[in-house]
């Protein structure tokens, strides 16, 4: 039962939502977005659940009443939870929900209609939501979830109310980890740096070993590759073929290493690195680029991987960016 | 459960409540009064203008029993009726969930029924541009003339997705963006309305925010209210729209001009922590460099810029230390920036590499200035072309070095160097008369001594100044009182005086010595080493590739004792 009590930080946005509850000032419709695992769909079945909660135990939900009970199972006929089949959310699972929309709740005095993902609607869908998102029914709720606002329309946006989540200190992504894992965490200072106040990196940071050995592959293949005069691009693929899973993943790392390296030269700030824990390396290696390189290497990456998203030669991409890489 | 948003609350239930839009609501009410009501309309314009409002007060109007001055009353009971839904002759329809041309024939087969208890049958066709092309044209034949019962008011946000046959049978009305005074009257009035104290900076930004959208304004403001404010004041507006403050940004601006690269990158992370979006981050700075550019370019300012007097003073400053140039310059680097941002997987680092980009090298502020740098090369190739040709005119011919134009080493220094081995050989057989580079000639009648004198670099002055003016105090310190002399392929030597050699190990450091290379390389123009050298070394110093010039020098020696040729080894 997920309740406000779990979401670490977001004060502003949590008394917001508590307060519109407290004072019947509930809207019909809101877009909470920030990045990737910041907490947009904890965030969203807290404030779900307490809605639907029949219970008086505000301002977490009970547990006890019907509708509370019927949530963790995703029984709850008022609660529907639509998260699109990954590539996109199609016109078909919103005329779902507007037929949805019209019955009322059963359990509980209101519905909540939580669309994960809201930014892979397609046009159609976002178009065919409208009517909807202005006027839905005196009960409904409906919650868009969204990473990237811009590929809302703006008529969605002017539709509802927009909460921006804000990342967490670094301080709490700790505090986070250490009630979560116990202190023994090994790397904890990297991870908080690496999750860069997100909650969500942070767990599956903290869950995966791998990723460190995979950092440390990154590391030395963007070292090797400086200080080979061979060209060796086409050898370097093989770390993103073996690990292609995690292309996403590996190509964050890179901009990352190069990111640390220009602050490095361009700051001479070890307090601002990322990757502090490697920080030798970093330091080491920067002195052998310019500035300039190593902001046309973070482009090369960032083209990289919006070539790979819009389906580009997974090959062909990544040996374009890792030549590009070896150019001087 | 009973709180409605303030949008819908709010919305206009008569004509004259309507913000702006004056040109559709004379027509539309003279229309009422007259009684001449067409049999399709077309509302568009952007989102929160009205669109769907104006069709309702229409609906309503058309039908009234009592109307006032063209306005509906809202108290017959076709008004409410019509209100409470109680009445099906007004028919809305999201066009964009029902787009198929199943839902229009529907309508087909309805229109022909007569309203039950109102005068018209009213269809409000929403979001008309989500229509299939098979629906727009089943559509078309009852558009055009439906029976005199019935009114079709289509509205849309992109008019231009509709087709030319159904735009052509609707009398169209165009909405207009609503004008920042309109939406702060608004705005005061609802918030007054609610018991709340909405500030008058506040209710301006929320104007500038909603981009002339009723509709965002209002939603922002009830956003603003949300938290339980009693007052709404600027940086209220500022935190819920999750923009920065204008000092945020004024700070930023300065930290790029003066290039403190730490501030920017702490700035960065400090927007970051606050989980700031930076797409619209960036936005803001663009507008903030335009603003600046305005400043710059503009004699009084404070007519074209709505800002508060304070903040266009530190722009103006700001504008002073940057040239209009550089300023389009960063602008147009920042505008790029955004467009990438709005894919990036990485926003925070693309957005600190832009900002990096722009306070390490686009302020330099000479430097960046294309066409000075242009003036720079064209008088480096045009000096340069001129002495080669001299240079290599007076080779030929004399074979001496007194015709050389300038210093006799500068020639040989951009002469020598692309021509090689090759046609050393080439002269030594042909001419009978050869010369050659070579700093150990002492078999040679004039002593390496007396001849040899490496050229010294005239723009060394310049570079030491750049480096200075780049902030990297320590290095140009050690610089001062040195020289800098040409060591062929590629290489500079920089001279350090028998007082100052231990300043050299200085140098020793990676990072100092590609700090000296990059301000030489750019402004010699071309990309050079850098080596560091004491005074009393610069004799005995070899050419780059010593081994093989002693080589060739041999060889000619010996080419030259077989033809018997007098050799004469200068420089």
């Amino acid at each position: 039962m997920t309740g406000f009590s779990d979401i670490v930080g977001k004060r502003g946005i949590v008394e917001s939502m508590l307060r519109s509850i407290k004072e019947d000032r509930v809207g019909h419709a809101y877009i909470l977005t920030g990045p990737e695992g910041i907490g947009k769909k904890t965030l969203s079945m807290a404030f779900a659940s307490l809605l639907l909660c029949k219970g008086n135990t505000f301002p977490d939900p009970c547990g006890h009443c019907m509708p509370c009970r019927l949530i963790p199972g995703n029984a709850n006929p008022d609660l529907m939870i639509i998260d699109g089949d990954g590539k996109s959310i199609g016109v078909e699972l919103i005329r779902e929900l507007q037929h949805d929309v019209v019955v009322r709740p059963m359990y509980s005095d209101r519905k909540v209609y939580i669309i994960n993902n809201a930014d892979k609607m397609t046009l159609q869908a976002q178009n065919c939501l409208l009517k909807t998102l202005e006027e839905p029914p005196s009960y409904a709720v409906i919650i868009l979830n969204a990473s990237n606002m811009e590929a809302l329309l703006a008529t969605v946006k002017s539709r509802a109310t927009a909460y921006m989540l804000k990342k967490n200190t670094d301080e709490e992504v700790r505090e986070f980890l250490v009630e979560k894992y116990g202190g023994k965490l090994g790397g904890l200072d990297f991870i908080v740096a690496y999750a860069d106040g997100i909650i969500g990196t942070a767990v599956s940071l903290a869950e995966s070993r791998e990723f460190f050995e995979l950092r440390k592959k990154t590391v030395n293949l963007l070292v090797g590759l400086k200080n080979s005069s061979r060209l060796r691009a086409l050898d370097a693929l093989s770390l993103f073929e073996e690990n292609r899973d995690y292309t996403d993943m590996i190509l964050k790392m890179m901009a990352l290493f190069y990111r640390d390296m220009l602050v490095a030269l361009a700051a001479g700030n070890e307090r601002l690195l990322i990757n502090s824990d490697i920080k030798d390396i970093i330091l080491d290696n920067a002195r052998h680029y310019t500035p300039s390189k190593l902001i046309r290497n973070i482009e090369a990456i960032e083209e990289a991987s919006r070539n790979l998203a819009q389906n580009a030669n997974y090959q062909l991409c990544l040996e374009v960016m890792l030549m590009k890489f070896q150019e001087e | 459960m009973s709180y409605i948003s303030l949008y819908r609350k709010w919305r206009p239930q008569v004509f004259e409540d309507v913000v702006e839009q004056e040109h559709v609501v004379r027509t539309l009410r003279n229309s009422v009064i007259s009684g001449r009501i067409a049999h399709a309309y077309l509302f568009c314009g952007t989102r929160g203008t009205g669109k769907t409002t104006m069709a309702h007060i229409l609906a309503r109007a058309i039908n009234c029993l009592d109307p006032v001055n063209g306005d509906p009353c809202n108290r017959c009971e076709i008004c409410t009726g019509i209100l409470d839904g109680s009445i099906l002759d007004v028919i809305e329809i999201d066009a964009a969930s029902n787009n198929s041309v199943d839902n229009v024939r529907e309508i087909r087969d309805e229109v022909v029924y007569a309203p039950s208890r109102a005068k018209y049958k009213v269809y409000i066709i929403d979001e008309v541009h989500m229509l299939s092309t098979g629906a727009f044209n089943a559509l078309l034949k009852t558009l055009e003339e439906p029976p005199p019962h019935v009114v079709f008011i289509l509205a849309t946000t992109e008019p231009h997705r509709l087709p030319a046959t159904i735009l052509s049978r609707c009398q169209r009305f165009d909405f207009r963006r609503i004008s920042a005074e309109g939406i702060v009257a608004r705005l005061h009035k609802i918030a007054a309305a609610n018991g709340i104290t909405l500030d008058a900076d506040a209710a301006g930004l929320i104007a500038k925010l909603s981009d002339g959208a009723l509709r965002d304004a209002i939603s922002l403001l009830d956003q603003c209210i949300a938290p339980g404010n009693e007052v709404i004041s600027y940086n209220d507006v500022l935190s819920v729209a999750g923009m920065v403050n204008d000092d945020f940004m004024a700070d930023l601006a300065d930290f790029i001009i003066n290039r403190d690269t730490v501030s920017v990158l702490n700035a960065v992370s400090e927007l970051v922590a606050q989980g700031k979006d930076t797409g619209k981050f960036i936005g803001d700075m663009i507008l903030y460099f335009r603003n600046m550019l305005v400043c710059k370019v503009a004699s009084s300012p404070e007519k074209l810029l709505e800002l508060r007097g304070d903040v266009i003073e530190r722009l103006k400053k700001q504008s002073e230390k940057l040239d209009h140039n550089l300023l389009i310059s960063i602008i147009r680097d920042l505008s790029e920036c955004e467009a990438n941002l709005k894919w990036s997987a990485h926003p925070r680092i693309l957005l600190e590499a832009t900002l990096i980009k722009l306070s390490e090298m686009n302020l330099n502020i000479a430097e960046n200035d294309v066409l000075t740098r242009l003036a720079r090369l064209e008088h480096i190739i045009e000096r340069g072309a001129l002495t080669g040709a001299a240079g290599a005119a007076g080779e030929t011919q004399k074979g001496g070095a007194d015709s050389r134009p300038e210093s006799p080493n500068e020639t040989a220094g951009i002469e020598r160097e692309p021509a090689g081995d090759d046609k050393s050989g080439y002269n030594a057989e042909n001419n009978k008369s050869v010369q050659i580079d070579g700093a150990k000639s002492k078999n040679s009648k004039k002593t390496a001594a007396q001849e040899f004198q490496y050229r010294r670099i005239p723009e060394w002055d310049q570079v030491v100044t750049d480096i200075k003016n780049s902030g990297r105090m320590a290095i140009y310190l050690y610089l001062v009182g040195t020289y800098a002399v040409e060591l062929g392929t590629g290489a500079i030597g920089v001279v350090f005086t028998a007082e100052n050699r231990t300043i050299k190990d200085y140098f020793t450091k990676t990072e100092n010595l590609d700090v000296v290379k990059e301000a030489a390389s750019r402004r010699l123009g071309r990309t050079v080493r850098v080596k560091f050298i004491d005074e009393e070394d610069i004799s005995g110093i070899k050419e780059e590739k010593p081994d093989t010039r002693d080589e060739v020098e041999e060889k000619l020696k010996d080419i030259a004792r077989r033809h018997n040729v007098p050799l004469e080894v200068v420089e």
